[in-house]
């Protein structure tokens, strides 16, 4: 059974992974390292997962509001790197449209540029 | 030229073209950390190959090309004007926000409070000096008070118009060096690295301060409109904007606080069309937030409207009243009616009132006139609402949106800081390799990108269940 001190505890934890991957999201974007953040942000899900409201006290739930400012900034955040790739993908790619509205993109060529 | 010959010369070739992809790739090196440089590459090309028709194959250099991705370029500038604009809003509103002070212990709250509750006092024990004189030392300090705060706005509004003229300077002085980094670019026989990434270091210095749309022309020189439409630059042309603090058409409210403009290179007011960056974030403290607070030629001004209400309704209550001799009441403020925009500035105690001329006495009973001010604060009656607000709701809702601008910008701040990392992060990614491992390094971060969304939405969602559960 979890205490009031463990979820304060835990709640912090989340917070501080949260708080990782909004620094790691804004400073390394490699799709190894959005990897690793969604790893460590499935791990915050399953923990809020297993709260219930008896678990809060006042402290975790401040925390609990805390993490909830942070993700709302993160989503934000990863849409605005996702709308970037998307547009630069169908920039770059894209010579149209499907039916459907989907962009079309066009197939690899073969390398032609020597890289210095 | 077949043979030996021909043999010999697609060797040469080939090692010319090493070298110059080797200078290439020195100069990638030693321009690493230069601002706004972006890679080059070298295109090979492969040349014909027939030896019956004299050609023998081999390889040349093509034009070089430069890594610079305008798409990455421009979602950085965007982040800058915006990041821009939060910041100059931050601390251009972080001077505005202690003169309403939401918890009601300083300020023109806290001044209000201590004259209602110096009315209160008074109400009790209407005939003590202590309690009169209490009344009229917190109707000192209140109208003090709305002084300070309307001489803060002003100071406020003189600093803004510096930060303002001092930006549209930067701005002109940015683009001169964007005109004369294009007649360089015009000037130059090959692509220069050099010159390409002074250009986009001053691109990106002017998005700070304006929302500039740029463009770039087959040679290379770019155009540069302030918010889309304003020439700023134009190849080898550059056009002047500057900072107006005069209306041109001056509204009702005589000796108001003119707004700030932008004027174009032909004198047009383009000021609308200057939304981001450092300026747009002064302009909409200058035109929009301080307006709403000291008034301007088309508006009276929050503060002023409250100083006005508070002085009107204290006096005809006390006017209306009689003291305990039976003498008609006393004013117990003044103020300059000569602009709607000048009474939180000149507000004052009446220099004829004096502890024994307060009127608690009305009509109805005994300390009806000090009751009624007691309460004047919280009373819903409709002569003493302002715009269906009691007195202290609207000093509240002040306060509140004072304090909620203020904490809106930082908080915008921080966000676009953290966006322009990411931006900048994505733009190293996706400038300098080559086409095919570029597409394949965006489109695997777009996937790790939607996923990320996905579990940071569940995790959204279950962070509202539990606040919600939790009581």
């Amino acid at each position: 059974m979890r205490t009031t001190q463990n979820v304060a505890e835990s709640c912090l934890a989340a917070e501080a992974k949260v708080s990782r991957a909004q620094q790691t999201l804004a400073e390394d974007a490699r799709p190894e390292t959005v990897d690793q953040c969604v790893a460590e942000l499935a791990e915050v899900a399953d923990l809020l997962r297993g709260l219930t409201k008896d678990s809060f006290d006042a402290d975790a739930f401040a925390i609990l509001r805390g993490i909830h400012n942070s993700v709302q900034r993160l989503s934000l955040q990863i849409e605005h790197a996702s709308r970037l790739c998307r547009g630069w993908i169908q920039r770059r790619l894209g010579t149209g449209y499907t039916a459907q509205g989907a962009p079309v993109l066009m197939p690899p060529e073969s390398e032609t540029l020597f890289e210095a | 030229m077949g043979g030996l010959f021909g043999a010999l010369n697609s060797s040469l070739d080939a090692i010319r073209s090493i070298q110059t992809a080797l200078q290439v790739s020195q100069n990638n090196v030693g321009n690493a950390s230069t601002p706004g440089y972006a890679r080059q590459v070298v295109p090979m090309e492969a040349e014909a190959f027939n030896p019956q028709g004299g050609l023998t194959g081999g390889v040349s250099t093509g034009p070089l090309q430069s890594t610079q991705d305008e798409y990455v370029n421009q979602a950085v500038r965007s982040q800058l004007e915006m990041q821009g604009n939060a910041s100059a809003q931050s601390s251009a509103l972080s001077a505005i926000q202690p003169l309403f002070d939401v918890s009601g212990q300083s300020g023109v709250i806290g001044a209000l409070n201590n004259l209602f509750q110096s009315f209160s006092a008074w109400s009790t024990t209407p005939g003590t000096a202590a309690s009169q004189q209490d009344v009229l030392t917190k109707a000192q300090a209140l109208a003090q008070t709305f002084q300070s705060a309307a001489a803060s706005l002003t100071q406020t509004t003189r600093a803004l118009n510096q930060k303002i003229s001092s930006t549209v300077d930067q701005i002109n002085s940015i683009a001169t060096d964007i005109r004369k980094e294009n007649v360089a670019i015009q000037q130059s026989s090959a692509p220069d690295a050099g010159l390409d990434a002074q250009l986009h270091a001053s691109l990106e210095s002017l998005s700070q301060l304006a929302n500039v749309s740029v463009s770039f022309a087959s040679d290379g020189t770019a155009t540069v409109l302030l918010g889309g439409q304003t020439p700023l630059v134009l190849g080898a042309k550059q056009y002047q904007i500057q900072a107006s603090f005069t209306d041109p058409t001056p509204g009702p409210n005589a000796n108001a606080v003119n707004d700030a403009h932008i004027l174009d290179s032909s004198g047009q007011d383009v000021t609308s069309q200057v939304t981001e960056g450092s300026l747009g974030g002064y302009l909409t403290v200058r035109n929009t937030v301080l307006p709403s607070l000291q008034g301007n030629g088309q508006q009276q001004g929050a503060l002023n409207v409250l100083a006005q209400h508070v002085a009107d309704r204290v006096n005809q209550i006390l006017t209306a009243g009689t003291t305990p001799s039976g003498a008609a009441g006393s004013a117990l403020f003044t103020y300059s009616a000569s602009s709607p925009t000048a009474i939180a500035a000149t507000l004052a105690l009446d220099p004829n009132i004096a502890a024994n001329k307060l009127a608690p006495v009305d009509g109805s009973s005994g300390n009806g006139a000090a009751m009624a001010l007691a309460n004047l604060g919280g009373s819903t009656a409709p002569v003493d609402q302002i715009n269906g607000q009691t007195i202290l709701q609207f000093t509240s809702a002040l306060a509140t949106q004072a304090g909620q601008q203020a904490s809106d910008a930082q908080n915008n701040q921080d966000l676009h800081t953290q966006l322009l990392a990411q931006a900048r992060s994505l733009q190293t990614q996706i400038s300098g390799v080559s086409l095919d491992a570029e597409a394949v390094q965006v489109m695997e971060l777009q996937k790790s990108y939607e996923a990320a969304g996905k579990t940071v939405s569940i995790i959204n969602s279950l962070t509202e269940s539990l606040m919600n559960m939790v009581p």
